[in-house]
């Protein structure tokens, strides 16, 4: 993740989000432990106590756990991560979906434009 | 949690001017603040109140509910905006001086971040660069296990790199048994270490509030805030 | 506890060696003039070391403390737990010991150049007096108080001069005004003294003898060379103390203490 961060977003919820992020595309894996919180503020250059807000909501989500003496882990269970891949790929799509519509194109349209970009990519 | 430094309506003038003019502030432990104001704010005369070399005109000032004296400069950690440090000295000299003066004070810690700031023990202190000056009298603050740590611009005149080390030594040293109190004029850099953010105009803490919340609030960036507020 | 000695000794270390160098070179080159020049300038121009000397290690013990009070070290010795008494101690000690290490190389060359006049010239410094014979010919006693009494009044000097600095720097803010006004404290702070034990003297003239001479053997005579000297004479044989002033003394000394350590604890404004 790089040092900048966005001003309109708490940092709290960018850091979860970067580690949601790394988590789906599997830069993350079950099971992985996550950085210490002293080692995430340092190296982000960020509060402590601000990275240990993100790191509690995330095991509030379920999405980590953290066991006692050994630090904070990734969740175990892959219909979670799942359901976060999904989540996650749902705002991308609501966004998406906006801003075309925002540009003036008909959801037939939308769906030309993304088969054809699909395919360069295949 | 504890409160640190309990400051009422703190009072500072000299004949001619007001530095401090009823300054409130709480700081409680574990928490990192920022002290935000431009130059002439009151920022340096408030430290040094803290750190007990200013005296108060009015007002009370209280660290761990005492008053600022010998007590407190045990638990004070103060890094000053200026050189202080004896000429003929090198940094072995300062750091085995810091070692005799302060109980708390960890000379292998200081060891370890001196290698880490790339200085020699055998450098003579008034051959530093501003930029290595400014390493060395973090260290030698760090390296003390206090409860509150008291920063007058440690970014000050520094290049990035150096800054980017300033700010690791920070957030290393970090523990929740202690505070940490930071002024700078150079927002941007620093916004993210902050829990909360104390603007300060004129003598007097004009905004006051977690950094977070601030930002949440406002949609902007502390740096923007402050733009804001001392337009 | 004496922490600061420590520091103070070790940051004018250069400055002393370049000083005892200086008081060697100068006296070793007095010694090679010893059947070339007159010995009355010789030992006249080693007094005169010695004395320029003294003046430097004044203005260092002087240095000690200002620089402290009015440079940026001051942020470095006054953010310690130490308390002014603490702070103030050590720099008396530290300034009494740069004198007397200054002092001990003087003396030291002072006899050595006393003696090779003597041997080589048979130089009388006067009274053909060595140190040793000096040494036995006077009462312990006399020694004694002599080194009291130099000790006392040097060390109320110090203290008056640190006091003068201290409430110069209280309570002139201006620099250039805060010299002026050391001084001029200073100056007042001397003229009270002086007064208040003159008048303490007056009111209370008791006092006691202190020998002087030691009189061996019943001898009421001693030769000192070219003199013969009646050590039972009352007028030299003793020298009357007087108990208020030595109090008095005593009395302004630790008042001075007591002063400069608050000021310097309490109302410093940095």
């Amino acid at each position: 993740m790089d040092s900048e961060f966005e001003p309109n977003i708490p940092i709290y919820v960018q850091i979860m989000n970067d580690i949601k992020r790394r988590i789906v595309s599997e830069q993350l894996k079950p099971e992985d432990k996550l950085h210490s919180v002293r080692e995430m503020s340092v190296k982000l250059k960020v509060n402590p106590n601000t990275i240990q807000r993100a790191y509690r909501e995330l095991e509030r989500q379920g999405i980590t756990y953290k066991q006692r003496g050994m630090g904070t882990f990734v969740s175990g269970d892959i219909s979670v991560i799942n359901n976060l891949k999904r989540e996650m790929a749902q705002d991308v799509l609501c966004n998406f979906m906006r801003d075309m519509k925002g540009l003036g194109f008909s959801p037939k349209e939308i769906v030309e434009i993304v088969r054809e970009n699909i395919r360069e990519d295949i | 949690m504890e409160t640190i430094l309990k400051c009422t309506d703190l009072k500072k003038s000299y004949f001619r001017k007001t530095a401090l003019n009823g300054l409130n502030l709480e700081i409680k432990k574990g928490r990192i603040t920022g002290l935000l104001g431009p130059n002439g704010s009151g920022k340096t005369t408030f430290l040094k109140i803290i750190a007990g070399i200013l005296r108060p005109s009015s007002g009370e000032i209280l660290i761990n509910g005492n008053r600022p004296g010998i007590k407190t400069k045990a638990q004070v950690s103060y890094l000053p905006d200026r050189d202080y440090l004896y000429k003929w000295m090198r940094i072995s000299d300062a750091v085995n001086f810091f070692d005799d003066m302060y109980d708390d004070f960890d000379k292998e810690k200081a060891g370890e971040m001196l290698k880490f700031m790339n200085l020699s023990e055998d450098s003579k202190v008034r051959e530093l660069s501003k930029g290595m000056s400014e390493k060395l009298y973090l260290t030698l603050v760090l390296s003390r296990k206090s409860q509150l740590y008291v920063l007058d611009e440690p970014l000050g005149g520094v290049d990035p790199t150096t800054r980017e080390k300033i700010l690791d030594a920070i957030l290393k040293n970090y523990t929740e048994e202690s505070s940490i109190l930071i002024t700078t004029h150079l927002v941007s850099d620093i916004e993210r270490l902050f829990d909360d953010v104390a603007f300060i105009s004129e003598g007097r803490i004009v905004l006051f509030g977690n950094a977070e919340e601030l930002r949440s609030e406002r949609k902007m960036s502390i740096d923007e805030i402050y733009r804001e507020v001392f337009r | 506890m004496f922490k600061f000695v420590k520091y103070d000794l070790e940051g004018c270390f250069k400055d002393f060696v370049i000083m005892i160098c200086t008081i060697i070179i100068l006296n070793l080159l007095l010694l090679t003039r010893i059947n070339l020049w007159d010995s009355n300038i010789i030992i006249f121009l080693n007094l005169v070391i010695s004395f320029v000397a003294e003046i430097i290690v004044i203005v260092w013990n002087i240095k000690l403390f200002s620089r402290d009070i009015y440079e940026g070290s001051a942020y470095l010795v006054f953010t310690t737990p130490k308390s002014g008494k603490n702070i103030l101690i050590n720099k008396i000690i530290t300034a009494i010991l740069q004198c007397l290490i200054v002092l001990f190389f003087l003396f030291l060359f002072t006899a050595i150049l006393v003696e090779m006049l003597n041997l080589t010239q048979g130089f009388t410094f006067g009274l053909k007096i060595t140190f040793g014979r000096l040494l036995s010919a006077v009462t312990p006693q006399f020694i004694a108080y002599s080194i009291f009494v130099v000790l006392i009044v040097y060390i109320s000097f110090l203290l008056t001069v640190y006091l003068s600095l201290a409430l110069g720097r209280v309570a002139i803010k201006n620099r250039k005004l805060g010299k002026l006004g050391t001084f001029i404290i200073f100056v007042v702070l001397c003229i009270i003294q002086v007064k208040v034990e003159n008048a303490v003297s007056n009111v209370f003239p008791q006092g006691f003898m202190l020998k002087i001479f030691n009189n061996e053997g019943g001898q009421s005579w001693t030769n000192f060379g070219n003199a013969i000297v009646n050590t039972n004479n009352p007028f030299i044989s003793g020298v009357s103390l007087n108990i208020a002033e030595i109090s008095v003394s005593l009395i302004f000394i630790i008042a001075m203490f007591y002063a400069t350590a608050y000021i310097i604890e309490n109302k410093l404004d940095l």
